[in-house]
Parts: structure tokens; C-alpha cells; sequence
């Protein structure tokens, strides 16, 4: 029975835990592929850029 | 000693900053009645949390601009050239910054507390823990202007980074004030002397990086 | 000190130390969350609701622990000048900012059954939300300056003031606490700690440490990279003004 009125706040609990945790995993992840994409793309954009300066 | 005047001089702008800090006290503390009703038992029951309070709205007030002009113009880099040091630079700002923002604050306790319905026996209590923890709020508010020195929204960071700083003043400061004994002052006396000690110390450090 | 300078050097250092640190991490939570709810029994005074506190006590301690890493890191950098450092501290304070959020909403969540409140005025429950305040006020730091190398420098001196304060601060609150409810019933209500309890929490401290550990290394290993694009960026703006110039 007090185990019953207990369960929502101990899910809770966890529930809230382990959703902060992932969350800031997950931020992190996201945040690693966006600057692998933006240096990726800076790289790529290295050799065409001179060409456009070299064409003017 | 010269390097402390000047800094009053300037930073006061004629006596204007002072002026600055009366009508911030007398317009804030009026304000308080209308907040919380015009019941003088409760106004002044909160009277040592009100001191508190705007003590540390004063001290972020003229925080703000304790180094942003002199750094501007220049003379941050010329009293550097002078030959005085940061740590120097810094002792006098607290100076300067307590004498325009806390000695009207002291000067005018009297009128806060008439305002709130405090007796003339409490003024007392208030004023002197007033004096003897502002130095710790002045320490602070100086030392987050020179790390926030140049920053995106600095007024706003500086809010952010110095209020929980300010906390264990406060709590000792309205302790003091509501006169529950001489522990409070003398830790809220510790902790100006242990501010005074660590801020122009970490502020030298501050400087040095915000002047390179 | 510096050996570890080099950013080639330390990224072969996070690659081999992070899937030990995965292994612990999931070994040990699945032991301390099995622990947790089979393998201890419920507190005769809290009943269940003790389970919150396997998740909860783990987090005040990497708050505060996490702290004083941000503290000793930022130390290391003023002083030996040492970047890695800087980025470790500036790594730790999100996932202390983390840990603090659940300390808070696990404290929160445990108080409602147990004393009938979410929240009260305690003196520990008040020194870990101002820890969050000064989380913040760290981070915001961070974040103020377009110039690195300052805004490095000023996170640093406001974590190393922050660390010093943090004594002062939880010595003030629980002072400030006595003052004003002398027999509060969360000041008294330190559960005493059962050995069937110290396993399961043994454990899931290890696990939030093996998860800090991992985030910090994947966080330093994101400021590096960051590094790396800025200068590439101002490396590639650099010709492009000049030429601009050149023709006006």
C-alpha cells in the first residue's frame, strides 16, 4: 500500500535523473556533429574559394 | 593615497553619483509600503531585510560602471604606465566605489527607517551593520565589474555572477541588523576583512587579463 | 604537467581511457540500479521513497565535487598556463549543472512524501541551489567574451573565488538555518546508512562518476575541435577582407 503512493515519486525521480543525463549526452552529441559538419564544409570550401579569387 | 582620491573624484562626477545613490534610497524604500501595505509593524519587522536589499542593488548599480569609462578613454592604460599596480587599481575603486554608494546608504539610514517605522533605537543597530559589511559588497561588486570588464551584457552577467557572492554578507548583515547578538558582526566583520583581502588579490589577476 | 598539451596526444588519451569508462559506467549502474530496487530492503522509517535517494545522493556529491574539479582545473591553468585545463574545467561545469538540477528535483521529489513539503527552506537544500546560481554565473562567463583567451581567464578567477565562497556560503546558510527553525525535521532526518544501503549506493556513485568522467573528455574533446574551426575561420576571413580592400 505506502509502496503504491510512493511509486510516482520515486519514478519520477529516476525518470527525471536519467532524462537530465541523457539530455546533456544527446546536447553533446549534437553539438560534436554540427562543428564535424562546419569543419567539414570549411575544408571542402577551402580549394574552391581561392579558384573564385583567382577568377577575379 | 592620491591614486584613492582621484578615483573618488572621477567616479562621483561632481557629487552626481552620490546624488545617484540618496534618490535610489529614498525612491526605493518609498516604494516598499506600497508592496507589502502601509502596516508600519510589518515594515518595520522588515526593515534590516530592506537595508540589506537595497545595499546590494547599490552596490551592482554603481558596480556597472566602475571601470567601463577609465578603461574607454584610456586612463586604466595610463595609471597602469604610472607604475601602479592592478592590485592598487583595485583598492582604490573599492574605495571610491563604497564612498559613493555606501556612505550616502549610512548617511541616510535614519530616513530609510522613519520611512519604514523603525525606531531611532534600531537606526543605530542598522547603521552599524551597514558600516561594517558594506566594505564586503563594495570588495565584490568591484571585483565582478573587473572580471565582467568588456563582456557581452555585462551589467546582466555581472547581476548573475555576484548576487550569490553576495549571500553569506547578507545573511550575516540582516542578522546583525535585526541585533541578534554580536556573532553576527562579527562574521558579517570577517567577511568584509576576508573580501578585502581576496578581491584586490583575484582583481589584480582580472585586470591584468582585461588590460593585456 | 604539459605532456598532456598536446591535443593529438590527449585525444589518444581520451580514445583509450572512454570505453573503460563506458564498461564501469554500465556495470556499475546496472549493479547499483539493481541494487537499488531488489537488492535493498525499504527503510522502516521512509519506506520506499528511500530508493530516491540511491539517485539522489550520488548527485550532491558530483555537484559538489565537480565544483571543486572545475576549481582545481581552473587552478591548474592559471598557473602552469596549461589550455587543456581550462577546457576541462569549462567541460565539468554543464555536467555539474546537470548533477545539480537533479539534486534539486530528486530532493524536491523525496521531500513531498516524506515531510509533506516539495520544498523548505534547508540549509543544504538552499547551499545546492545557490551552487546552481554560481553553475550559471560560471557558464554565463563562458559564454561573454568573443575573445577566448579573456573569457578563459575570467571563468577561471570566478571559479577559484566561486570555490572559496562555497565554504563560506554553506558555513552562512546553515548558520542563517539554525537562526531561524532550530528543530527543523529535514536537519534531523540524515537517514543513518544501513550496510545493505552503502552497496547499491556505492555504485551508482561510481556510475555518475564513470558518466562525469565520459561527458568531461567528450566535452574537451568538442572545445578542441571549436578551437580548430575558429582559427580555421579566421584564417579564411583574413584573405577575404584584404581583398575586399583591394578593390575599394
Amino acid at each position: 500500500m505506502e509502496s503504491l503512493t510512493h511509486a510516482p515519486f520515486i519514478a519520477a525521480a529516476y525518470g527525471i535523473a536519467f532524462g537530465v543525463l541523457a539530455g546533456l549526452a544527446l546536447r553533446l552529441f549534437l553539438k560534436r556533429r554540427k562543428i564535424d559538419q562546419d569543419l567539414a564544409a570549411l575544408e571542402a570550401q577551402q580549394p574552391r574559394r581561392r579558384r573564385r579569387s583567382d577568377d577575379a | 593615497m592620491s591614486l584613492v582620491w582621484r578615483d573618488i573624484a572621477v567616479l562621483s562626477q561632481g557629487g552626481r553619483a552620490l546624488a545617484l545613490s540618496c534618490f535610489f534610497l529614498v525612491l526605493a524604500a518609498s516604494l516598499f509600503p506600497f508592496a507589502v501595505g502601509p502596516d508600519t509593524k510589518l515594515l518595520s519587522a522588515i526593515a534590516p531585510g530592506v537595508h540589506w536589499l537595497l545595499a546590494l542593488f547599490l552596490a551592482v548599480l554603481h558596480g556597472e560602471r566602475i571601470f567601463v569609462e577609465d578603461e574607454q578613454d584610456g586612463s586604466l592604460e595610463q595609471l597602469r604606465a604610472l607604475g601602479f599596480a592592478e592590485g592598487s587599481l583595485m583598492f582604490s575603486r573599492i574605495v571610491a566605489h563604497w564612498v559613493i554608494a555606501f556612505a550616502p546608504q549610512i548617511a541616510l539610514t535614519v530616513v530609510v527607517d522613519i520611512f519604514l517605522g523603525a525606531g531611532l533605537a534600531s537606526a543605530g543597530q542598522h547603521m552599524l551593520s551597514l558600516l561594517i559589511g558594506t566594505p564586503a559588497l563594495s570588495c565584490l561588486a568591484v571585483l565582478a565589474a573587473a572580471l565582467t570588464l568588456g563582456a557581452r551584457q555585462s551589467s546582466l552577467l555581472m547581476i548573475v555572477i555576484v548576487f550569490p557572492l553576495m549571500i553569506p554578507p547578507l545573511i550575516f548583515g540582516v542578522s546583525a541588523a535585526a541585533d541578534s547578538g554580536s556573532a553576527a558582526l562579527m562574521l558579517l566583520g570577517a567577511s568584509s576583512l576576508i573580501s578585502l583581502v581576496i578581491a584586490p588579490l583575484a582583481g589584480h589577476f582580472a585586470l591584468k587579463a582585461a588590460l593585456k | 604537467m604539459h605532456r598532456f598539451a598536446n591535443p593529438a596526444r590527449f585525444g589518444r588519451l581520451a580514445d583509450r581511457v572512454s570505453p573503460v569508462l563506458w564498461v564501469l559506467f554500465g556495470l556499475s549502474l546496472a549493479l547499483g540500479l539493481y541494487l537499488a530496487f531488489f537488492g535493498s530492503p525499504p527503510d522502516y522509517q521512509q519506506g520506499q521513497s528511500v530508493r530516491i535517494m540511491y539517485v539522489h545522493v550520488p548527485s550532491a556529491m558530483m555537484t559538489t565535487g565537480l565544483y571543486g574539479f572545475m576549481a582545481l582545473a581552473s587552478a591548474t591553468a592559471l598557473i602552469w598556463r596549461h589550455p587543456l585545463a581550462h577546457m576541462a574545467a569549462r567541460a565539468a561545469a554543464p555536467v555539474g549543472t546537470a548533477f545539480c538540477l537533479i539534486t534539486l528535483a530528486t530532493g524536491s521529489l523525496w521531500g513531498r512524501p516524506m515531510w509533506g513539503t516539495w520544498w523548505e527552506w534547508d540549509g543544504r537544500m538552499t547551499s545546492v541551489l545557490i551552487q546552481l546560481f554560481l553553475y550559471f554565473g560560471y557558464m554565463a562567463m563562458w559564454n561573454a567574451f568573443s575573445d577566448r583567451a579573456r573569457a578563459a581567464n575570467a571563468a577561471a578567477i570566478l571559479a577559484l573565488v566561486g570555490v572559496g565562497n562555497l565554504v563560506i556560503i554553506r558555513f552562512s546558510v546553515e548558520w542563517w538555518n539554525t537562526l531561524h527553525q532550530p528543530a527543523s525535521i529535514l536537519r534531523a532526518g540524515g537517514p543513518t546508512i544501513d550496510g545493505s544501503m552503502l552497496w547499491p549506493l556505492a555504485a551508482m556513485v561510481l556510475a555518475a562518476s564513470a558518466y562525469a568522467g565520459l561527458m568531461i573528455l567528450k566535452g574537451m574533446k568538442i572545445e578542441l575541435k571549436a578551437v580548430r574551426l575558429e582559427t580555421l575561420m579566421e584564417n579564411q576571413a583574413a584573405p577575404t577582407t584584404s581583398y575586399r580592400l583591394d578593390l575599394g
